[in-house]
């Protein structure tokens, strides 16, 4: 009974995060007056790359060929790891913070790799770009994440959802300052604005995109999926680590199908925010994207200290 | 015990308004998080009034959202879009700088400041009170615009006003009123002086100021 309420939890990751993309984009266009797509037409686009023929360059090699399988398995270890609806049903091996943290490095480093692989200058670039980014990132990410790893005096995040959901009063501000600065790193890492613009093909503007350009067929689908996967692995994380109410007490049916609904309502809320956020802002110049992920990284920098002095 | 808790609380939505304060770059952004900062102040005043059973303080509270929550946000507002400064994006630090000396700040405060106010209160909000106003400072340093200068003080007073009543030595309700009212026309006084400002540098930010017209015509 628990395997498998470990591995429904895990799958509900990818089986969920397509609506996630398809709910954010459907937000996005309501609130620019838009009718938009269907929130379930990110299924069909992945279900019809899967459908195509893959058309790969001469001069790939094999890193090109594995990447989307490595990307895509690395954020289903990842989404073992985390957590939905009750704190223990979950792989605790993936769910170290510093696992999450390297696993999702690795991810990252072979979407690069896969991008410079093919020689095009779009790859490239796009590369370029993400591990500037990424490096940027990393440290706001792990701070944050061991501001509240120093609350929980865990590591673990099933342990420090745990620990969290009790927490005093006292320790609301650096949680608050920890959150910002991990939902600063969520719009980094998964190529949301301001730092990404995930809806463009421009030269000037493209990161994540740039990176997968090449890819086509099932791989493509594979490398579509997968971020869609880490999009709502980090809206899990931010809404049960950051937001630590709603997870069921106990694993009877009731509770479950309750912290399921409060689950499902606060990842709904964060979608909102952050549609509402790329409704409103413009995507920011490169060079100062810096500054913004500096924040994230300071912020947590300020929750530790306010936390351990 | 509630209200000491909401205490703690309101002291950290301070400091955490007071550091947002500083990563603004609009001029309307930086008036309304004030606002809210003035809001937080005086449900702070309401809530320890409630504690301590003292009315004066309940009465402060209301000075305060007529005064910082009301006045001052109309007047600025205005002001703002009278002269079209919506943005106000220089700072003497570049932004790196700035929020490491933030930091710096919030450890000085916790480290150093906090240790030594011991003997009067144990309270877990003196450091972050302190961190505030200390935010606030480093916010008029760094932003030259006057703009700023202007909310900076308004929001170094929320916290000094702040620290004083939860460390016990606040002033009489008179002497409250008499410091709202100074306020408010410390108010009134600088925004008809950034008009004569603007009127005669056609700028209200003191970074862009061009001294070549500083005779009358």
């Amino acid at each position: 009974m628990y395997t498998a309420l470990i591995i429904a939890n895990t799958l509900a990751i990818p089986l969920l995060s397509p609506a996630a993309i398809g709910i954010i984009r459907k937000i996005k266009a309501r609130i620019q007056n838009r009718t938009g797509a269907d929130i379930l037409q990110p299924y069909r686009d992945i279900f019809k790359l899967f459908k195509k023929d893959e058309v790969i360059s001469e001069d790939a090699s094999w890193i090109f060929t594995f990447s989307p399988y490595f990307v895509f398995a690395t954020t289903l270890v990842l989404a073992a790891g985390v957590p939905l609806i009750h704190s223990s049903i979950a792989w605790l091996p993936a769910g170290d913070i510093l696992v999450f943290v390297y696993l999702l490095a690795a991810g990252t480093f072979f979407l690069a790799l896969s991008g410079i692989d093919t020689g095009g200058g779009f790859g490239g670039f796009g590369a370029s770009r993400e591990m500037m980014i990424a490096a940027l990132v990393e440290g706001g990410l792990i701070l944050s994440l061991a501001a509240v790893a120093l609350m929980a005096e865990t590591t673990n995040l099933s342990g420090i959802m745990t620990t969290l959901s009790l927490i005093p009063d006292a320790h609301l501000l650096p949680l608050a300052l920890a959150g910002v600065a991990f939902f600063i790193a969520l719009l980094a890492e998964d190529a949301r604005y301001p730092v990404d613009n995930p809806a463009t093909h421009l030269e000037l503007t493209m990161v994540h995109e740039a990176m997968i350009l090449e890819h086509s067929g099932k791989g493509l689908a594979l490398m579509e999926w997968a971020a869609a996967n880490k999009f709502l692995i980090f809206i899990a994380v931010f809404v049960n680590v950051f937001q630590p109410f709603g997870l069921a007490e106990s694993l009877s049916l009731l509770a479950l199908f309750i912290a399921a609904v409060i689950f499902f309502a606060k990842v709904f809320v964060a979608l909102f925010v952050i549609a509402f956020i790329e409704s409103a802002m413009s995507k920011f110049r490169i060079f100062r994207v810096p500054d913004f992920l500096f924040t994230s990284y300071i912020l947590s920098v300020i929750a530790i200290l306010t936390f351990v002095i | 015990m509630i209200v000491l808790s909401s205490l703690t609380f309101f002291a950290g939505a301070t400091f955490a308004l007071a550091l947002l304060m500083n990563l603004m770059r609009k001029n309307t952004t930086l008036v309304m998080i004030f606002l809210f900062q003035s809001l937080v102040t005086a449900l702070a005043l309401f809530a320890l009034g409630f504690e301590k059973g003292e009315a004066g303080l309940a009465y402060a509270a209301l000075l305060t959202i007529v005064v910082k929550a009301v006045i001052a946000p109309v007047f600025l507002l205005n002001l703002v879009k009278k002269h079209g400064a919506h943005f106000s994006a220089s700072s003497k630090l570049s932004v790196p700088l700035s929020l490491i000396s933030l930091a710096a700040i919030t450890f000085f405060a916790f480290s150093f400041v906090a240790p030594r106010l011991a003997t009067f209160s144990t309270m877990p909000s003196i450091p972050l009170l302190f961190a505030a106003i200390f935010a606030t400072l480093f916010l008029m340093f760094n932003r030259p615009g006057a703009l700023a200068a202007i909310v900076g003080v308004l929001s170094l007073e929320n916290g000094i006003v702040l620290l004083s009543a939860y460390l016990g030595a606040e002033h009489s309700f008179a002497l409250e009123f008499a410091i709202a009212f100074d306020i408010a026309v410390w108010i009134i006084i600088a925004v008809g002086f950034l008009n004569m400002m603007h009127r005669q540098f056609g700028e209200i930010d003191s970074a862009t100021l061009t001294m070549t017209h500083l005779t009358e015509e």
